[in-house]
C-alpha cells in the first residue's frame, strides 16, 4: 500500500513517544551522580590505606631505630625508598633522631609529606635499646 | 433541594508521565551514597584500630626498660622501676597517638575525644613465678601467681616479661553517634639467645 508524504509523516509523529528526551536525561544524571559517588569513594578510601601503610612503614623503623639507637643513614635512604614507592610526595624527616643516643633515651621518627596533595605527619616515639 | 453534581474525573488525565525513573534514579543514588559512606566509615575504624594498636606496641616497648645490670649477670629480663616505666609509657602514648595536655586527638578524626589509660600492668617473670604490678596515677597494686597461670586482661597468657596497656577512646560512627572503644596491648621483651 502507497503512503502520502504528508500521512507518513503523520504516522511518525503518532508513533513518537512524550518525554523520552525528560526520562534519558534523568538516567543520565543518575549515572553521572553514581560514578562522581563512586571515584569520591575509592578516592578516600585510597588515601586511608595509603595512610595506614605509612603508619606500618613508620613501625618497620622506629623497631629499627630502637635497636642502633637513631636513624642511620642506609635506613634513612631506605625508608625514603620505601616511601617513594608508596606514592608518597615531599618526603621530609625533619625531627627525626639522627644521631646515636644511649640506652633508654627517647628517639624520635617525624615523617611528613603529602598523600594524593594532602599533608599529613605521622610521628613514632619509642626509647633505645641498644 | 436539588442535589448538586460534579463533573467525575478521569484520574488518568491527572498522571504524568516519567515520573517513577528520576525517583528510582534518586532512591538508588541515595541509597549507594549510604551504602558507601558506611563503608567508609567502617574503613577508616579499621584503620584506627591499627593505627591505635600500633601507638600501643610502641609505647608498650618504649616503657619496658630492663635492668641490664642484671640481665648481663642473671639473663633475667626484669623491669625495676614501674613508677619510670609508667611516666615514660604515657609520654610515648601522647607523642604516638599525637594528643595534647588533656589527652584529645588533635585533628580529631579517628580519635572524637579524651583518651583514657584503663589499665598499665608491668609483667616481671622470672623462673616459674609471674610478678605483676599494676600502676594508676601513682598507685601501685601487686599481685603475681604461677607461670602458665596469669593472664592479661585481653585473655593472653603472661609468659614472659612484658607490658600491659589499655585505653579507650570515643570514636564517632554514622549518623553523628558516638561510642567508646577500648583496645589493649600486650608487649613481650624477650633475651637475646
Amino acid at each position: 500500500m502507497n503512503l502520502g508524504r504528508g500521512e507518513k509523516a503523520a504516522r511518525k509523529e503518532a508513533l513518537r513517544q512524550e518525554g523520552s528526551i525528560g526520562d534519558l536525561l534523568s538516567v543520565g544524571l543518575c549515572i553521572l551522580a553514581m560514578v562522581a559517588v563512586m571515584t569520591a569513594f575509592m578516592d578516600c578510601v585510597s588515601l586511608v590505606n595509603k595512610k595506614t601503610m605509612v603508619g606500618q612503614t613508620a613501625r618497620n623503623y622506629v623497631l629499627r631505630m630502637e635497636t642502633v639507637g637513631y636513624l642511620t643513614a642506609e635506613d634513612e635512604l631506605a625508608l625514603r625508598n620505601a616511601l617513594a614507592e608508596q606514592g608518597i610526595e615531599d618526603v621530609s624527616l625533619e625531627g627525626t633522631t639522627r644521631e646515636e643516643v644511649d640506652y633508654g633515651a627517647e628517639i624520635t621518627l617525624r615523617i611528613s609529606g603529602k598523600i594524593g596533595g594532602h599533608a599529613f605527619e605521622e610521628k613514632k616515639v619509642s626509647t633505645a635499646k641498644h | 433541594m436539588k442535589k448538586r453534581r460534579f463533573p467525575r474525573r478521569s484520574i488518568e488525565n491527572v498522571r504524568d508521565e516519567g515520573q517513577v525513573t528520576p525517583c528510582l534514579g534518586l532512591f538508588l543514588v541515595l541509597f549507594l551514597s549510604t551504602l558507601l559512606v558506611s563503608y567508609l566509615q567502617m574503613e577508616m575504624i579499621r584503620s584506627s584500630s591499627r593505627y591505635l594498636e600500633d601507638a600501643l606496641a610502641a609505647s608498650g616497648l618504649a616503657s619496658a626498660l630492663i635492668d641490664v645490670r642484671e640481665y648481663g649477670s642473671t639473663h633475667v629480663v626484669r623491669i625495676p622501676d614501674g613508677t619510670a616505666a609508667y611516666e615514660r609509657y604515657c609520654g610515648a602514648l601522647r607523642a604516638n597517638l599525637g594528643l595534647d595536655e588533656n589527652w584529645e586527638c588533635e585533628n580529631g578524626k579517628l580519635i572524637s575525644g579524651q583518651v583514657k589509660l584503663e589499665n598499665y600492668t608491668i609483667y616481671n617473670v622470672s623462673g616459674e613465678r609471674v610478678e605483676a604490678c599494676r600502676l594508676d596515677r601513682g598507685r601501685e597494686e601487686w599481685f603475681g601467681g604461677k607461670k602458665g597461670e596469669i593472664y592479661a586482661p585481653n585473655g593472653q597468657l603472661v609468659e614472659r616479661t612484658g607490658v600491659y596497656g589499655e585505653i579507650s577512646y570515643p570514636v564517632k560512627g554514622i549518623l553523628g553517634l558516638t561510642v567508646t572503644a577500648r583496645k589493649g596491648k600486650l608487649v613481650d621483651i624477650v633475651g637475646e639467645k
